[in-house]
């Protein structure tokens, strides 16, 4: 059995499918991906046991039958990047090994049975929702920052989908800050939750981004699966519940700071560079449209900036980690920002709302 | 303050302190004390808990960090530091003293470490601990205070029993408080509570599958039938596997089969066991049993037990433990004649 075809045509799927193939596995198969030709399509599937990556392609030329079969995934995607663009692929099954051919290159890959390939066994979903790319990117891109990585609180590992009352909401929390973003849905029946674990958002994330259109997100209880034409996603969810997440969200906070999105980053980039690298801790100290930010480190080097600011509320004093704030900072599109706290012992909100959009990001002050 | 571990429970209930040390050897009675303050701090609302493992790649930094590090969920932090040489170094200890210095009232330090000696306890931070908080040195029980100990347990645990019963716990599990604990919870399990006897004790202490395994072999060359097919069809109901009961078996015949024959060529017992290397407290029992056992009776045994390894590996018909039971009785000597019979 022979199989034709362009680099490019098993590169992109490939592309799609190698990112969740870890460089150490536990298992054998799991280095490799598993191809299946069916007529004019070449599908690439990738799987950590956790989460698990589909690409998809049509190739220009009929293939002879269908057919199976997993090679290492890594070294085939190190052979396919590093041939030259728009060479022909000649792909030929001798035995355990796959042979490949291009011009006067030549490669044997060893093989496992497509047979023991461990797909998840995904329950089928309860609850569809459709969406355009762009909706979902938005909502993972502004939130995914905020998730907490290996934390013993597991269930902050992870990052909250919510469905409800026609609003999609994402959620992540690392205990310290927290990122909200949510966009209208257009069926304000569907109601569904899903806590998605941080691979798979990262995962998820790199998908979506390079393509466009409409996808399907299948919710069950214990996995999600997002589908578009040209791959489909399916991960494990995390077994928790994820905190109550709207009491975090300050609502009546007195004082507000007005500033300009742009110097602010500046202003800090400039200061980290003299924070301790584990407190990451700078002093913002307000009074009467004065903004001035201070850091210094165990060395006793020490950074001073100023900015001019809009704040008519008393003179107060307040700690944050620098890159929580440069992180929202990075996030949020307005040129003015608007941080509204009460004290240092509560949470500092940044707002943004647009006409379907609305976004919260909460960052709880260091203690000085 | 310095306080014992029976001061502990008063300690906790005047108030929680922002840092405790619990400094000992004994993993039960140190987990127990640590149990004891988390719990009492999470009735209080301390319900996030942070731990930190202080080997010699330990940032103290991250203590330090916090001191200042605030919780979105407003909820109170148990930190746990674990500092398993006893010795922060220059480094920590001063990380100490800063966040003695700097406690956050919504955050508590508990300190794990392994008995601190003279000079360790003259140290700075531990004098911080002691003026800030509460540091609560555990020792080991000694051997004369063990059955006291044992006998509270027992106690706490609805059980009783006699000075004899106490001693032979105390005999078994000395130096491993953790074993002990678990024996006497598994005691309760296995009776309930009530009175026990010296008896119960012993039979519930121990591996039972192997005692009882070698209690078998040693009836049965005691030629103690009755008894060795009672132990037989006991260790069937544990569940152990056959394979384990007919090694055991056939290794003892093998060993008299031996014997008898370097006695055969002249040897008396004695040399013959020495040369073998039987231990003593087994000789009697071999002699025992070769007084009954003749050479053809256990070329006999050995046969029969290769057939019950093929019964046991299902390369020949037949119920294994039916099999394993007669060959019990021709070690025990008393039905060979019978079985033979039957051949």
């Amino acid at each position: 059995m022979k199989f034709t075809l362009q680099r490019e045509e098993l590169l992109t799927p490939l592309q799609l499918a190698i990112g969740v193939v870890e460089r150490r596995q536990t298992l054998p198969i799991l280095a490799n991906v598993l191809l299946r030709f069916n007529d004019d399509q070449l599908s690439v599937t990738g799987t950590d046991l956790e989460v698990e990556l589909i690409g998809r392609t049509t190739l220009q030329t009929q293939q002879p039958g269908n057919k199976e079969i997993t090679v290492p995934g890594r070294k085939l995607l190190d052979i396919c990047k590093t041939l030259p663009e728009d060479s022909t692929l000649t792909l030929e099954l001798e035995k355990d090994r796959l042979l490949i051919k291009s011009g006067r290159s030549r490669f044997s890959l060893s093989t496992l049975p497509a047979e023991e390939f461990p797909f998840i066994q995904a329950d089928p979903s309860m609850v569809e929702l459709r969406l355009p790319h762009s909706d979902l990117q938005y909502l993972i891109q502004r939130t995914h920052f905020a998730m907490a990585q290996q934390d013993v609180r597991y269930y902050l590992n992870g990052m909250l989908l919510e469905v409800k009352g026609g609003t999609i909401r994402t959620v992540a929390t690392d205990g310290h800050r927290l990122a909200l973003n949510s966009l209208t849905y257009s069926d304000p029946a569907t109601n569904t939750q899903a806590l998605l674990p941080y691979k798979g958002v990262h995962e998820l994330l790199r998908l979506i981004s390079s393509n466009a259109g409409d996808v399907t997100v299948g919710v069950s209880t214990n996995h999600i699966r997002v589908e578009s034409p040209n791959f489909t996603f399916i991960s494990k969810l995390i077994d928790g519940s994820f905190p109550s997440y709207e009491r975090v969200v300050p609502k009546n906070s007195d004082k507000h700071v007005i500033l300009d999105r742009h110097s602010l980053k500046q202003t800090l980039q400039r200061a980290s560079v003299l924070t301790n690298e584990k407190f990451r801790g700078v002093r913002f100290h307000l009074e009467n449209d004065l903004l001035q930010i201070q850091a210094n480190n165990p060395e006793q080097e020490k950074a001073e900036e100023e900015l001019t600011i809009d704040y008519k509320s008393p003179t107060c004093e307040l700690g944050f980690n620098v890159d929580y704030i440069i992180d929202v900072l990075n996030t949020i599109s307005n040129d003015t920002v608007v941080l509204s706290f009460t004290d240092n012992e509560t949470g500092v909100l940044v707002q943004e709302q647009t006409d379907r959009a609305y976004s919260a990001f909460v960052i709880m002050p260091l203690r000085l | 303050m310095k306080i014992n571990p029976n001061q502990l429970q008063a300690q906790l209930q005047q108030g929680l302190s922002p840092v405790y040390l619990v400094a000992g050897d004994d993993p039960l009675l140190v987990q127990e004390a640590r149990d004891k303050i988390v719990q009492h701090a999470q009735n209080l609302g301390y319900s996030e808990r942070q731990s930190f493992q202080a080997g010699t790649d330990f940032n103290w930094d991250t203590l330090l960090a916090e001191i200042s590090s605030q919780s979105l969920f407003s909820s109170k932090t148990i930190i746990e530091l674990r500092i398993p040489s006893g010795k922060p170094g220059k480094i920590g200890s001063a990380a100490i003293e800063t966040f003695l210095d700097n406690i956050p009232r919504d955050k508590m330090l508990l300190i794990i470490a392994p008995k601190l000696d003279a000079t360790q306890q003259k140290t700075k931070w531990l004098k911080a601990i002691e003026k800030k908080g509460v540091y609560l040195p555990i020792w080991p029980i000694e051997k004369s205070n063990l059955p006291g100990w044992i006998k509270q347990r027992l106690q706490r645990e609805g059980l009783r029993a006699s000075p004899e019963g106490v001693g032979i716990l105390a005999d078994q599990t000395q130096g491993n408080l953790l074993a002990c604990d678990q024996e006497i919870t598994k005691l309760r399990l296995l009776y309930g509570e009530k009175q026990l006897s010296p008896e119960e004790i012993n039979e519930a202490i121990g591996d039972h599958a192997r005692f009882d395994l070698y209690q078998l072999i040693d009836q049965a060359l005691l030629g103690d039938s009755e008894s060795s097919v009672r132990i037989l069809s006991q260790l069937q109901e544990s569940g152990i596997e056959p394979i384990l009961i007919l090694w055991s078996i056939t290794r003892e015949i093998r060993q008299l089969i031996q014997l008898n024959s370097l006695m055969t060529r002249g040897e008396t017992f004695d040399n013959a066991c020495n040369k073998l290397f039987v231990w003593k407290t087994r000789q009697p029992l071999y002699q025992k049993a070769l007084r009954r056992l003749t050479q053809p009776a256990l070329t006999q045994a050995l046969q029969q037990a290769s057939e019950i390894d093929l019964k046991i590996k299902g390369l020949q018909p037949g119920n294994v433990w039916l099999a394993l039971n007669e060959l019990t009785l021709s070690l025990a000597g008393t039905t060979l004649a019978t079985s033979e019979e039957k051949c």
